[in-house]
């Protein structure tokens, strides 16, 4: 049954593969005559009760990776700004020599690869950043990646505030954007939600010893 | 001396529950058994959570039955009180009846 085998790849995020089978038999035991809402009710509830009681175990431990895992993101977006603000000035310099013209068209488009180059390279950051929480969180991937979500939000938050005035807040978080490309708040989510998607798949590739027997068919 | 663990009152009930179901102890039955006896249905998010940290504590101990078609070919894991599960639990039970001596609850029998 298809919905079975989505509802253990849920479950296996947060618990074991064969305990998340099991409980998917369960579940399944129990929805004779109750519908496949109650079915999908108790899939996420089960979900979020395994995922609370993983931060509720080892609070400070999981809080602890949150924060190690900032410091490294932190760190590799400095060295990722670095990178573009020199891949900038190079870019001016030749337009200065007269070597490239810098017309409103190619400047168009130039804002517009330097902007993809920056989310692609902030989507590797966010990954290898999952990564490096997963292989750290012991079998708690989940947790440790959701409290580095929140450290990183406050961390953010006040740095934005009291710091720097908002403005680099969304260049930290978000990725460079162009000045020819102008920030949407559209954009602005697109931007995080891949954000979100590429830690999240991070921590994912390191547990993907607990989904990778998934065979799924025609989904 | 070896320290008895505090349980709290819905891991009591969940270990009261299994240790009546016997051999027959899973998921499903456990539900079952604290439903009826409780007049309370568990969510199954907290009664997965719960037997994962009884065993932790080394209260009770699971092993996976053979897979049924009925399940679409999964196993049921069964649980069952150890030695230590049951010296907790009757602990606390002495701990709640030595609470409720001289006190006349309706439906409370002292016996």
């Amino acid at each position: 049954m298809r919905k079975a085998e989505i509802a253990e790849l849920i479950l296996s995020l947060f618990t074991s593969r064969d305990r998340a089978a099991s409980t998917v038999g369960d579940l399944e035991e129990n929805t004779t005559g109750r519908g496949a809402r109650w079915f999908w009710l108790g899939v996420f509830r089960t979900a979020s009760s395994l995922f609370w009681s993983s931060f509720a175990a080892e609070p400070l431990f999981i809080a602890s990776i949150g924060f190690r895992g900032l410091v490294l993101n932190l760190s590799c977006y400095l060295v990722l700004f670095i990178c573009m603000l020199v891949l900038a000035s190079v870019f001016g310099l030749f337009a200065g020599l007269h070597f490239i013209s810098l017309s409103a068209a190619n400047s168009l488009s130039l804002g517009w690869v330097f902007s993809l180059v920056g989310r692609i390279a902030v989507c590797t950051v966010q990954f290898q950043t999952g990564r490096w929480i997963a292989r750290r969180a012991r079998d708690k991937e989940m947790a440790a990646c959701a409290a580095f979500l929140i450290v990183q939000t406050m961390v953010m938050q006040i740095m934005g505030e009291f710091l720097f005035g908002g403005r680099w807040l969304g260049a930290l978080t978000s990725g460079p954007h162009s000045t020819a490309a102008p920030i949407t708040g559209a954009s602005l989510a697109i931007d995080n939600l891949m954000s979100l998607i590429a830690l999240f798949s991070g921590a994912i590739w390191v547990r993907r010893r607990f989904v990778n027997d998934f065979k799924f068919t025609g989904i | 001396m070896s320290r008895i663990p505090v349980l709290g009152e819905f891991e009591q009930i969940v270990l009261l529950a299994v240790l009546r179901l016997g051999d027959n102890a899973y998921g499903v039955t456990i539900r079952t058994e604290i439903t009826e006896c409780t007049g309370r249905e568990p969510a199954p998010g907290a009664l997965y959570t719960t037997l994962d940290r009884l065993e932790e504590k080394g209260l009770l101990t699971s092993r996976f039955g053979d897979p049924t078609p009925q399940r679409g070919g999964r196993a049921k894991r069964y649980f069952m009180v150890n030695a230590a599960g049951v010296k907790t639990v009757a602990y606390s039970q002495r701990c709640y009846r030595r609470l409720l001596e001289g006190l006349n609850l309706p439906g409370v029998s002292h016996a």
